[in-house]
């Protein structure tokens, strides 16, 4: 069922997966991240895509006549063409369960590092300097309050592990019921400006949408507390980055701790680049040893599941193309 | 409203002999200030500077002193005649000859209860820190180097083990929050019940040493004596796992220092990360600083405002109540000397 398959790789397989096809004795293609010609000269062979973050368009899939799936190895799907496979009934999947545990720490990371300056005093020892600088005030998490855009998997872990650490944690995500988010223990904040008048603290963790596009905007930061500070661990494409680099550049925010970007690699002339408070890191948030290992080993059970007919619906996103039933 | 008196009064002067004189080895956070301020029966003076000789040379006139890093020896208690309470700004006494204080009937208090949520919470940062890189891959985005794979290598807290290494107030805080990280969490404290550290859900240890080999993460929450000074040596490092993470928000000389550099460049440790330092303030330019995957910072676990506030009243507090004689023996480090 599997042997003489094919599938193309835009990152590497972890080992152990690369084992697992081994022995099922399916070709590995890997392509290098950002390498669309060798992608397209590919795609002719190829039954399944384990797919990296470089994008997968729809003239990559018109290409594959045998294609079967696309898993991604990770959960944001925006630079996959999910239209392009659903009209041929194509699956693609994500790896939900593998990457959460890793974001929400790397979410509590950046909300600790921005509130206690932890990469600007590293520099200031470093550079000789010793005594706590009054113009680099830091902060507890305890007691103060974070506002969390979006309840899913990795924003409800953030939640908990954010109410460990005694902070006040607001909710804000139109899909989830209120009584959802009581129940976990945090507080449903239905009425954003309410709610960002009020944070301390935000945090990202929501999918980028036709409706949340650049919703993080010039009017969005307006409208947060003078000294508060934004952590995105979730989409670049979220926040327009201009109006948050006036936003800390003009001392309205206190501080941005960021793992993404609208573009990434992050431009040479953003001016993000130069901003006060900032904790920056490259899109790394869901890359530990251990998350890397869990997001190989689900798409690639997920690949098989697919080769041998019994493709559920749990990782699916289009889940329309499934057979019914 | 008390009197105060900025400048050092003019050496010789005699202090006023009925009003209980506060030396302040810096100024208070203004929380704490304002305790000190509201009592018209006392005088407050803050040293010139915070060193131990500004200390020795005012401290003839201090009925109580408020420390911070300045040295109470035997030559400034030679010189304290009047002293009737030392408050330390802090939870550390290694700067204090505790001995000599109490054949000296003078009580030792500190400021516990009052920073162990920010010292938990900085010890967590650092290590998530360098779990994940944060300071190397920081000035990768901003030199404009993206992330090529593995360059860093990182770490998920959750299903790792700690070894926290004593069990007072800001141990225990740190044990929660490694719980709520999903970490095992092994604890060693001599001074604490084991079945209590078991109770609380943590894995008690007997000896820290045979625990080194088990843990991913070590992380130091107890007071420097001469008993423990050097623990972390190079045996110490050596035991530890390849690849695992020392952390150090307690106090520098706990660390030999050098063998802490040696098990960083090596590769045997595979970071660390730490908030104090053997001698303090550091020169930028200190040996351990050129060593991979190290975050350090300034001995500012405790700065946040919040923390200043709460441990700037409880030292104010301590003065007032020495000088009262109404002090909770629970602040004292000798509290036999009320006895």
């Amino acid at each position: 069922m599997t042997q003489g398959m094919v599938v193309v790789a835009t990152r590497p397989p972890h080992p152990e997966a690369q084992k697992q096809f081994d022995d099922a004795g399916i070709e590995v293609i890997e392509v290098r991240h950002g390498d669309l010609p060798g992608l397209l000269a590919a795609m002719p062979r190829v039954h399944a895509v384990f797919a990296g973050t470089m994008p997968v368009p729809a003239e990559a899939i018109a290409a594959a006549p045998h294609l079967r799936i696309v898993a991604r190895h990770g959960v944001g799907y925006d630079a996959v063409d999910v239209a392009a496979l659903t009209a041929r009934r194509i699956p693609l999947t994500i790896t939900p369960d593998a990457n959460a545990v890793s974001v929400a720490e790397h979410a509590m990371l950046l909300l600790l590092a921005v509130s206690r300056r932890l990469v600007a005093y590293d520099a200031r020892v470093r550079s000789g300097g010793w005594i706590p600088a009054p113009e680099l005030p830091t902060h507890d998490l305890d007691g103060r309050t974070l506002l969390l855009l979006g309840f899913g998997r990795i924003g409800a872990r953030t939640a908990r592990l954010a109410a460990a650490f005694g902070m006040r944690v607001l909710v804000h995500d139109p899909f989830v019921p209120g009584n959802t988010v009581k129940g976990a223990g945090a507080i449903p904040a239905p009425d954003l400006d309410a709610a960002l008048a009020e944070a301390d603290l935000v945090s990202l963790h929501l999918p980028v949408t036709q409706a949340t596009r650049g919703s993080i905007d010039a009017a969005f930061l307006a409208r947060m507390k003078k000294g508060a500070a934004i952590v995105n661990t979730a989409r670049g494409a979220l926040v327009n980055e201009a109006a948050l680099a006036a936003a800390l550049h003009e001392g309205r925010l206190a501080g941005a701790g960021l793992d993404v970007f609208v573009d990434e690699p992050l431009p040479a002339d953003s001016k993000l680049r130069s901003a006060p408070g900032v904790v920056f890191t490259p899109h790394t948030a869901a890359y530990t040893a251990q998350a890397v290992r869990r997001m190989a080993l689900s798409a690639t059970a997920s690949i098989f599941a697919c080769f041998e007919g019994r493709l559920g619906p749990d990782d699916v996103v289009n889940r329309e193309v499934l057979p019914a039933g | 409203m008390a009197r105060p008196t900025e400048a050092a009064p003019s050496r010789g002067r005699k202090p006023l002999a009925a009003m209980p004189h506060v030396i302040l080895g810096r100024d208070l956070h203004p929380a704490g200030r304002a305790l000190l301020d509201a009592r018209p029966d006392i005088t407050v003076e803050v040293l010139p500077e915070s060193t131990t000789e500004a200390l020795i040379d005012r401290v003839p006139a201090a009925d109580a002193v408020v420390l911070f890093l300045e040295r109470m020896d035997d030559r400034a208690l030679a010189r304290g005649n009047r002293l009737r309470v030392v408050s330390r700004f802090g939870v550390g006494y290694d700067s204090i000859d505790i001995p000599a204080c109490t054949r000296r009937g003078i009580p030792v208090a500190v400021t516990n209860g009052a920073n162990d949520i920010a010292v938990a919470e900085h010890a967590l940062m650092l290590m998530l820190g360098v779990a994940k890189h944060v300071v190397q891959y920081d000035r990768d985005v901003h030199q404009g180097v993206w992330r090529a794979l593995n360059s860093h290598p990182m770490l998920e807290l959750h299903g790792k083990s700690v070894l926290v290494v004593g069990f007072g107030r800001i141990g225990a805080r740190v044990a929660r929050l490694c719980a709520a990280f999903g970490m095992r969490v092994m604890v060693f404290d001599p001074g604490f019940p084991t079945p209590r550290i078991a109770a609380d859900g943590h894995v008690p240890v007997r000896n820290w040493r045979d625990a080194l080999p088990q843990a991913d993460f070590v992380t130091l929450h107890c007071p420097l004596h001469d008993g423990n000074r050097g623990m972390m040596d190079r045996a110490a490092f050596a035991a530890m796992k390849k690849g695992a993470v020392f952390i150090n928000t307690a106090r520098g000389p706990l660390v030999d220092e050098a063998a802490l550099g040696e098990a960083l460049a090596s590769g045997h440790l595979g970071g660390a990360g730490i908030d104090v330092l053997v001698v303090e303030p550091a020169a930028g330019d200190h040996p351990l600083f050129r060593q991979p995957n190290l975050i350090v910072s300034p001995h500012n676990a405790a700065a946040p405002d919040t923390c200043l506030a709460r441990m700037a009243q409880r030292a104010a507090q301590n003065v007032l109540d020495g000088l009262d004689g109404t002090i909770d023996p629970g602040f004292l480090v000798n509290p036999e000397v009320l006895a």
